[in-house]
């Protein structure tokens, strides 16, 4: 494509660059819209600018936020930042019920079977005159209780 | 109506309770080392304590008591055994009566609690009774609560090894 000098890079002055024209921010767009009816390479040139332009509004649509919607806009980022996360307090509800309830099982384990000791004694007697009865732990874990008869004493 | 049945008859009874019992006779006969009937393999640790040097197995059962009611096991001519289960716990502990009832020295007399206890077992531990004069020795008996109360298999089992 032959180079103009209304073109982007071949303009003299940029005032009346093409594009410029394009984007409607020329100060003076009649010299140059007369131009581009008249020049083929100006006129190529503007179709692709079109198509391009075109193009990119397909693609996808461009949300502004105005100045005027900018406090109602952060407002909401700060009530979402905010808002107490209720599925956070659920989850953490359940693991200390999960937690209270492992200790209260291992309790109730502990206190319904306990640590398998030794048996007691919780009374002993005899009705043999003279003698008596005691009772005792041994080393092995065995408990023994025992009459102490009397020297005279057989059955 | 089933809820008036069911109340109506009441909680259904516990289990019986079954203890091992190995009554023994213990002497001094001057035997060194100390001498074990070989039967009493497994009592052996809870004898190795006393003060004798001989021990023989008079007789070995498996009791098997329901719970506040006496059941007898007769040892010898002179010595019975009554054990009655008085509670258990849900840990398996169980709280047990236990007496050696002799004959009345005297006709017409009660018979004499040679030896009454109450003790708390744990399954698997075993308890000793003893100090009563039997043949120039002494009775001993040893006792333990079985783990497993409903194995039929056990139950009512009584041997004599040792004749008076």
């Amino acid at each position: 494509m032959a180079k103009c000098r209304y073109t982007k890079g071949g303009g003299r002055d940029p005032a009346v660059d093409i594009e410029r024209w394009f984007d409607g921010e020329s100060a003076d767009p009649e010299p140059i819209k007369r131009h581009v009816a008249e020049c083929a390479s100006c006129s190529a040139h503007l179709a692709q600018l079109e198509t391009v332009r075109k193009g990119v509004s397909a693609l996808s649509r461009h949300e502004e936020i105005r100045d005027a919607q900018l406090p109602a806009f952060m407002t909401g980022i700060r009530e979402g930042v905010e808002r107490p996360v209720r599925w956070r307090g659920v989850w953490a509800f359940v693991s200390i019920a999960a937690a209270a309830l492992i200790v209260a099982a291992s309790v109730l384990f502990i206190i319904t079977n306990g640590p398998r000791t030794v048996n007691a004694v919780e009374s002993c007697s005899t009705e043999l005159e003279g003698a008596t009865v005691s009772s005792y732990a041994s080393g092995n874990g065995v408990t023994t209780v025992w009459v102490n008869l009397a020297p005279d004493d057989i059955p | 109506m089933l809820v008036v049945v069911t109340a109506a008859k009441g909680p259904p009874p516990p289990p019986p309770i079954v203890l091992s019992m190995v009554a023994v006779h213990a002497t001094k006969e001057g035997s060194s080392p100390k001498s074990y009937d070989p039967a009493l393999k497994e009592v052996r640790a809870a004898l190795e304590d006393l003060k004798f040097d001989t021990y023989r197995l008079i007789c070995t059962q498996t009791v098997s008591a329901r719970h506040n009611e006496e059941s007898k096991v007769a040892i010898s001519p002179d010595y019975t055994l009554y054990v009655k289960p008085l509670s258990k716990d849900p840990g398996g502990k169980v709280r047990v009566s236990v007496r050696i009832e002799m004959p009345p020295k005297k006709e017409g007399e009660k018979p004499v609690n040679a030896l009454s206890t109450t003790l708390v077992i744990v399954p698997g531990k075993q308890f000793v009774l003893g100090g009563l004069e039997l043949d120039k020795g002494e009775l001993v008996i040893v006792m333990a609560l079985k783990d497993d109360p409903h194995n039929p298999s056990v139950h009512g089992s009584l041997r004599f090894r040792f004749s008076f």
